[in-house]
């Protein structure tokens, strides 16, 4: 508390002078100037005293670096007086950071580096903490060699309370997510806003297209391809990431791959399910010619130990250059140039379990490239100037063939065109708007092309300024992104057999382009012995989607970190004391799908003759062409986050605890619209009377009226016109709106204890809790489906209004608790590290929602078969209750523009229209069991998992691990429902699996 | 002689090596037969009682006093018996059935099981035969869109078919692991209320039909047209004198109702209605509980619109169908399979017919022996040595021996088993009575 009391008696005695201050160097109308030094030295390497060639020395707060060359000489320049946070850092080396005053010019200095291995006193296998003011956690090399991973999203396993992974193997058509920020299955598309990073390149799902295209497809990206042994670290922004990045809400992973000198490393891995084998080198081109990183990776996995053929490859090739020039004046120039090429996917077509013949394939392929450019021009106007630009191309395209056979003729719809149409057989006409495929046996194989694309470049200018021990960095930046689909869409091997298919290729679509524009102010102003850093920043996205009615978009997101470091280092019982604050909007660009009209078809039966004796069958359809309907008033989903975070250590212990709310505000989500539709219909009742024998029939329909004419191929008999019933449907069709705000809540904590020397031991103790609130509340339209007809044998006619939707929940709720202790035991002279790690659920709860405007949506029914309001109950959470939901109102096709409240007339139609009561029932909704919007609690649950990482000399070292190594066969208890699940296979915790990796370093 | 002797001798090795482990007990158990109070017959001797466990099964025929007596070992039984007499002119059915009793340790033998027993008729209109367990395709795959049931007049008299509805019990599936109409005392909730649940739709002729004696009806219950084009081993059910369920407004499955033969009249087709979800009509292919009925007082439209005859259990909507409305019924359950639960009540179906899908299999009523060779003139007309039997493979035959397809042909006239307990009517045809290749 005196801290704070000193604080702002000091603020009083300066308030006016700084804040004065403060506004100047924001504004950048103050030149500051102050004395300048240089710091120049050797980087060597601790064990052989060899220079450590194009290691970084840097002095971050002050944008300045340098590379050493080949004698491990640097030298940094300009750099102004006062305290001076030195950093140093190559791959295969620990960083390390020294802190110097600078009052002149300091030459001869040696900094010594370790080579990152188990022999050091000091090694991470947890997340650590990140340094931005954005809270983040990072996993390094030694931490992903521990935790030995199947695919990259295995890290969130170490975020606080993160849980492992529970794939065994990647031998699946279901994809890898990164969920960071909410979990799938919540609303507002939580895994749709992860951005995904590898060296810059963002992996985006925006172009992906679903076969169907009536249902969406905003998930987030598939990370199966990513090679696991090129990763250097990962770090995944939990709090609100630089205005830098942009097109995302829900977290930011950012996967940093090897670059810098390295031996031949040959790793090999294995697990039940899984083989890896990969090699990689950094090769010192000599000479000023830079570094060249080779990277090879082969990983083959399989779904089933005792049938090992369906399987996931990936074959990866990494090349990265990287090279420093204009060293010697002080203004250096990196460089740095990336390509990776995959070749793999899923492929089940060697599996002989399958039927014959049937398979499906999925491609995986992928070319990433990327280049960036940093230089150092330390000018009184500005420090760095960067420029990189990066291409993903990733090629899913799938196949699956399929065996079809039928008894009588099948039609295959193909036109595109507003009207009726009959069917003719493929050899009578290949270009017939219905093809009949004809009676027998047959292989349908089906492709659908996703070929994705996104490229984008990047210019970034800092400037670093210093007054006395205030110092500021503003960010000035633009970017250029642009993400597309060049895949030919949905198509079939042979087009006699092709079902019901209209070609859409979506590489006639545009592409989407964005253009970003940010700026970012960092201040960091001492005051007594404290520091408080303040970040704002601010980022437009102007989106123009060329061909789409959307046209151009723009968006804001600005973003607020601030951080108040009490004190550092100090000699007292909390050494370390900062707190950070976070307020920030950031905003999620919509897919392909919420964008594009894509074309859809409702084909209506119009005409269905008796299969004849040989299995022909003359189908005739109305086929109606439809898009998804533009909404004009769609808004760009965005999320606001409030974090605060501490951070202290106390007597040796660290802890580290966040407290963050997120608000997801008009997340993409679509519904439905119903329009009525009259037409003819005709059927074997009306050719029944036909003197024309069956097999003599020509059938032909009249595009525009529907009439079916029959012509006798013989001319005996004259042409006859059939008769035809009249008939009615509801058509639907699909719009994309913005769904109502998602709230979740988390607060985590992670608690390193101090070693116990005597044991060699850490304890490290974290966990999250986490609340999540999704509720829909837009009004929307409902039908059963269209196959339900009326007492008087009628199409269905009313249309439900349900505020909400039409499903007795319109949300849900969760809360959890999720903590994790791990203990590792780290033996430097032995070469070993030794982990146990327990991953605990200490409190799982989820309940269904009903409600609108806070009120309670729905009513009690006294048993599930009722359908009136209990007399005894009104609270739907009063528990085992059965619930229902009725509309809001409801429309008859008999006057569409009248509303007519559901429940009046229902409850009037009981005891007064009984034909109407049991017609309007069918509209109202229910829940499946009486436990519905029972709150859902499951018992305590544990798993437990063992890692041993122990290095042989400095060329080997063998990592194991045992996920849920004690096989935890328990039971839970689900509260909701009152029922018991074993915990063997089931979506609490992972099977028991296991795995061992070498890696040798030659 | 000596390989027997070592058999017999390896034979007690083994029981006396598995006596060391575990002593299996023998309790004696005495069931005790109840008539209905309101029923004119009461207790006799030499009625057949069946404890049937889990792979076992006992038999023992009443005394006197209804009484029958077994000594058993310990296991979870369904205890059954089917009695079938006649009084003043009239067949009366007489069934009951127990599940879940347990035979275990401190069992005392003074304990009697009382059998309530339910009395029924016997139907003018029987299911003669359900096929719908799929055929084998030409390749590897199986077919299964060539459903149909036959419906045969097993009296003296036509029938009216008149207002008579198909249904399928719910669930759909005896092998269900969780059937939710199953209450905590171990019996069907619908049991005391003496009804049925028809699940998701229920079908009904669009006009009268008239079912002469002896004579039968087909009604495909899926594709109804010539599936052997396609399909070798199947049937051909595109014929002027059969029936379909064939409702395209309701149930617009693609595969499972494909056009309608021309051959087959349109009011020849059955009308829908459905109240359940889904685009084709649920009857299992593995273990239906299909039954036939006629609504009184009401029509088929009328009671399946009613949704205050709504019962519902997850994943099914069913209409509550009384008991004294149901004109026949078959229960069927999945061969070698051990969740089999029994979902009719006994006045419909007192047993059950073991069924394996996929194998062109059908469920063929058994021949009334005694009652057709009654039949004047008839005996010489009966064709025995049936050869369609599944006994070899787990399944069942007709124990009368009588083929009752070539019978027919052969001129005679077949009284098929009625005693509503498809334990004893039905047996597992090894294929269908109408595939002709």
């Amino acid at each position: 508390m005196s801290v704070f009391i000193n604080f702002f008696d000091e603020t009083k005695r300066t308030e006016k002078k700084r804040l004065l201050l403060v506004f100047a160097v924001l504004i950048g109308f103050v030149n500051i100037a102050s004395a300048q030094f240089s710091i120049s030295g050797k980087v060597l390497n601790r064990r052989n005293q060899e220079p450590v060639e194009f290691a970084i020395v840097a002095v971050p707060n002050n944008g300045l670096w340098a590379n050493a060359n080949a004698k491990g000489e640097f030298i940094i320049k300009n750099i102004p007086a006062g305290k001076v946070k030195l950093s140093v850092q190559y791959l295969g080396f620990v960083k390390r950071e020294y802190e110097y005053t600078l009052d002149k010019n300091l030459t001869g200095l040696i900094l010594l580096m370790d080579e990152d291995n188990l022999t050091l006193s000091q090694v991470e296998i947890t997340a650590k903490k990140g340094t931005d003011l954005a809270t983040s956690f990072l996993m390094d090399r030694t931490a992903l060699d521990h935790l030995q991973m199947l695919n990259v999203t295995d890290v969130s396993a170490l975020l606080p309370g993160g849980k492992t992974n529970r794939s065994i193997h990647l031998a699946t058509t279901a994809e890898q997510r990164f969920e960071i920020n909410g979990a799938n299955g919540e609303r507002g598309n939580p895994t749709f806003g992860v951005g995904v990073e590898i060296d810059g390149v963002r992996l985006s799902n925006n172009g992906l297209r679903d076969q169907s295209a009536s249902t969406t497809r905003v998930h987030g990206v598939d990370t199966k391809n990513i090679s696991t042994s090129n990763i250097e670290s990962v770090e995944i922004v939990t709090g609100l990431p630089s205005v830098e990045f942009g097109d995302v809400t829900n977290g930011m992973v950012k996967i940093n791959t090897r670059k810098g000198i390295s031996p031949y490393i040959l790793e090999l891995s294995t697990r039940p399910n899984t083989k890896q084998v990969a090699l990689s080198k950094g090769l010192n081109l000599g000479g000023n010619n830079g570094v060249l990183n080779l990277n090879l990776d082969y990983t083959r996995s399989i779904s089933n130990l005792a049938s090992p053929f369906t399987d996931y490859k990936r074959n990866s090739l990494s090349a990265n250059y990287n090279n420093t020039f204009n060293k010697k004046n002080g203004s250096p120039i990196t460089f740095n140039f990336g390509i990776t090429g995959n070749i793999g996917g899923y492929n089940s077509e060697a599996d002989p379990d399958l039927f014959v013949n049937t398979y499906t394939k999925l491609n995986d392929n992928v070319l990433r490239a990327n280049f960036s450019t940093k230089w150092l021009l330390n000018k009184s106007w500005i420090t760095n100037l960067e420029a990189s630009g990066t291409l993903n191309y990733n090629d899913k395209l799938s196949e699956t063939s399929n065996n079809k056979s039928a008894p009588a003729s099948t039609p295959s719809i193909r036109t595109s065109t507003n009207g009726y149409h009959v069917g003719e057989i493929y050899e009578n006409n290949a270009n017939a708007p219905i093809i009949l495929i004809p009676p027998g046996y047959w292989y349908e194989i089906n492709y659908v092309d996703n070929k994705l694309i996104n490229y984008n470049g990047k210019l970034k200018a800092n400037w670093f300024k210093q007054y006395s021990n205030l110092s500021n960095n503003l960010m000035l930046g633009s970017e250029f992104s642009v993400s597309g689909n060049n895949g030919k869409g949905v198509y079939y091997d042979d087009i006699r057999y092709a079902p019901t298919w209209r070609e859409y290729r979506y590489d006639q679509e545009s592409f989407v382009k964005n253009y970003a524009f940010y700026a970012e102010d960092l201040l960091s102003i001492p005051i007594n012995h404290t520091i408080l850093q303040l970040v704002a920043g601010i980022r437009s996205d102007i989106t123009d989607i060329n061909g789409s009615e959307y046209g151009l978009v723009s968006s804001w997101s600005p973003r607020l970190n601030a951080k108040y470091i009490l004190w550092e280092k100090a000699n007292k019982v909390v050494s370390d004391f900062n707190v950070k604050l976070g307020w920030g909007k950031t905003v999620k660009l919509p897919g392909f799908d919420v964008l594009f009209a894509t074309p859809t078809f409702r084909d209506i039966l119009t005409f269905a003759p008796g299969t004849t004796a040989s299995g022909e069958t003359f189908y005739a359809y109305y086929t109606m062409p439809r898009t998804r309907i533009f909404n004009p008033d769609l808004k760009w989903q965005s999320n606001v986050q409030k974090e605060i975070a501490i951070n202290m250590n106390i007597a040796g212990n660290k802890l580290f605890i966040t407290a963050s709310q997120d608000k997801t505000s008009n997340p993409y989500t679509y519904q439905t619209d119903y329009t009525p539709f009259f037409y003819k219909l005709t059927s074997q009742v009306n050719l029944e009377q036909s003197a024309i024998p069956s097999v003599n029939r020509i059938y032909t329909i009249n595009k525009y009226t529907g009439i079916v004419t029959v012509t006798d191929k013989t001319g005996a008999f004259p042409t006859e016109t059939l008769s035809y019933a009249d008939m009615y449907t509801f058509l639907s069709n699909t719009k994309y709106i913005n769904g109502s705000a998602v709230t979740r809540n988390r607060i985590t904590w992670t608690v390193d204890f101090k070693k116990i020397e005597a044991l060699k031991t850490t304890i490290r103790v974290d966990g999250n809790y986490y609340t999540y609130k999704g509720i829909e509340e837009t009004l929307s339209a409902y039908m059963p489906n269209s196959t339900q007809m009326m007492a008087n044998g009628k199409p269905y006619k009313y249309i439900g209004f349900f505020g909400g939707g039409a499903n007795s929940a319109n949300g849900e709720m969760s809360r959890s608790v999720d903590m994790n202790f791990t203990a590792i035991t780290h033996i430097p002279k032995l070469r070993l590290i030794l982990s146990a790690r327990l991953e605990a659920s200490f409190y799982k709860l989820s309940r269904n929602l009903s409600e609108i405007n806070g009120k309670q949506r729905g009513i009690v029914l006294d048993n599930r078969d009722a359908y009136t309001p209990s007399t005894q109950q009104t609270d739907i959470y009063g528990g085992d209750r059965f619930v229902g939901l009725y509309p809001d109102y409801y429309v008859s096709l008999d006057d569409l523009n009248v509303k007519i409240p559901f429940a009046e007339k229902f409850l009037w139609a009981k005891d007064n229209d009984v034909a109407l009561y049991n017609e309007l029932a069918k509209l109202v909704q229910k829940s499946n069991t009486n436990y519905y919007f029972n709150s859902s609690r499951v018992s305590n649950y544990y798993s437990a998992n063992l890692a041993v990482t122990k290095e042989i000399g400095r060329f080997a070292s063998l990592s194991f691990f045992a996920n849920n190594f004690l096989n935890n066969l328990g039971k839970v208890y689900y509260r909701g429902s009152g029922t018991q699940a074993s915990l063997f296979n089931s979506s609490l915790i992972p099977v028991f699996n296991y795995g061992a990796s070498l890696r040798l370093k030659i | 002689m000596k390989k027997i002797a070592y058999l017999m001798l390896f034979t007690m090795l083994v029981f006396l090596s598995c006596k060391k482990d575990k002593t299996v007990k023998v309790h004696s158990v005495t069931v005790q037969l109840a008539y209905p109070a309101t029923s004119s017959l009461t207790v006799t001797a030499d009625v057949v009682v069946k404890l049937t466990g889990k792979g076992t099964s006992f038999e023992a025929k009443t005394n006197v006093e209804g009484k029958a007596i077994f000594n058993v070992p310990t296991d979870i039984y369904e205890v059954s018996a089917t009695d079938s007499r006649s009084n003043s002119g009239s067949a009366f059915i007489y069934n009951g059935v127990k599940s879940n009793v347990a035979i275990v340790d401190g069992w005392s033998a003074d304990n009697v099981i009382k059998l309530d027993l339910i009395e029924s008729k016997t139907s003018q209109i029987v299911i003669k035969e359900l096929f719908m367990g799929g055929t084998p395709a030409d390749d590897t795959g199986v077919f299964n869109y060539d459903r149909y049931v036959v419906l045969y007049n097993n009296s003296n008299t036509a029938a009216n078919l008149d207002n008579l509805c198909l249904a399928t019990v719910a669930p759909y599936n005896a092998q269900l692991t969780n059937n939710a109409y199953y209450g905590a005392d171990g019996k069907l909730t619908y049991e005391n209320e003496n009804w049925m649940p028809a699940g998701q739709a229920i079908w009904y002729f669009q006009k009268n039909v008239v079912v002469e004696p002896g004579k039968q009806i087909v009604i495909a219950l899926a594709n109804s047209l010539n599936n052997t084009i396609t399909y070798s081993k199947s049937v051909n059910l595109n014929n002027a004198a059969y029936y379909a369920t064939y409702d395209l407004a309701s149930f617009d499955h693609a595969a499972t109702y494909r056009v309608a033969g021309e051959n087959i009249p349109t009011d020849h087709y059955l009308k829908t209605v459905k109240y359940g979800t889904g685009a084709a009509w649920a009857l299992s292919n593995t273990s239906p509980g299909f039954f036939i009925f006629n609504p009184q007082n009401t029509t088929p439209v009328a009671f399946g619109n009613d949704v205050s005859q709504t019962s519902t259990i997850t994943g099914y909507v069913s209409r509550k169908v009384p008991t004294s409305w149901i004109v026949d019924g078959v229960e069927s359950y999945l061969l070698n399979n051990s969740n089999n639960k029994k979902r009719f009540l006994p006045s419909v179906d007192a047993g059950y017919v073991y069924h394996v899908n996929g194998n062109g299999y059908s469920l063929y009523r058994n021949v009334d022996e005694q009652a057709t060779k009654a039949i004047a003139g008839n005996e010489q007309k009966l064709v025995h040595n049936y050869q369609f039997g599944t006994t070899a493979v787990g399944g069942t035959t007709d124990p009368s021996g009588i083929d009752a397809e070539a019978s027919i042909r052969n001129g005679a006239r077949i009284i098929y088993k009625d005693t509503n307990n498809s334990t004893n009517d039905f047996h597992l045809r090894s294929r269908a009575s109408l595939r002709t290749n």
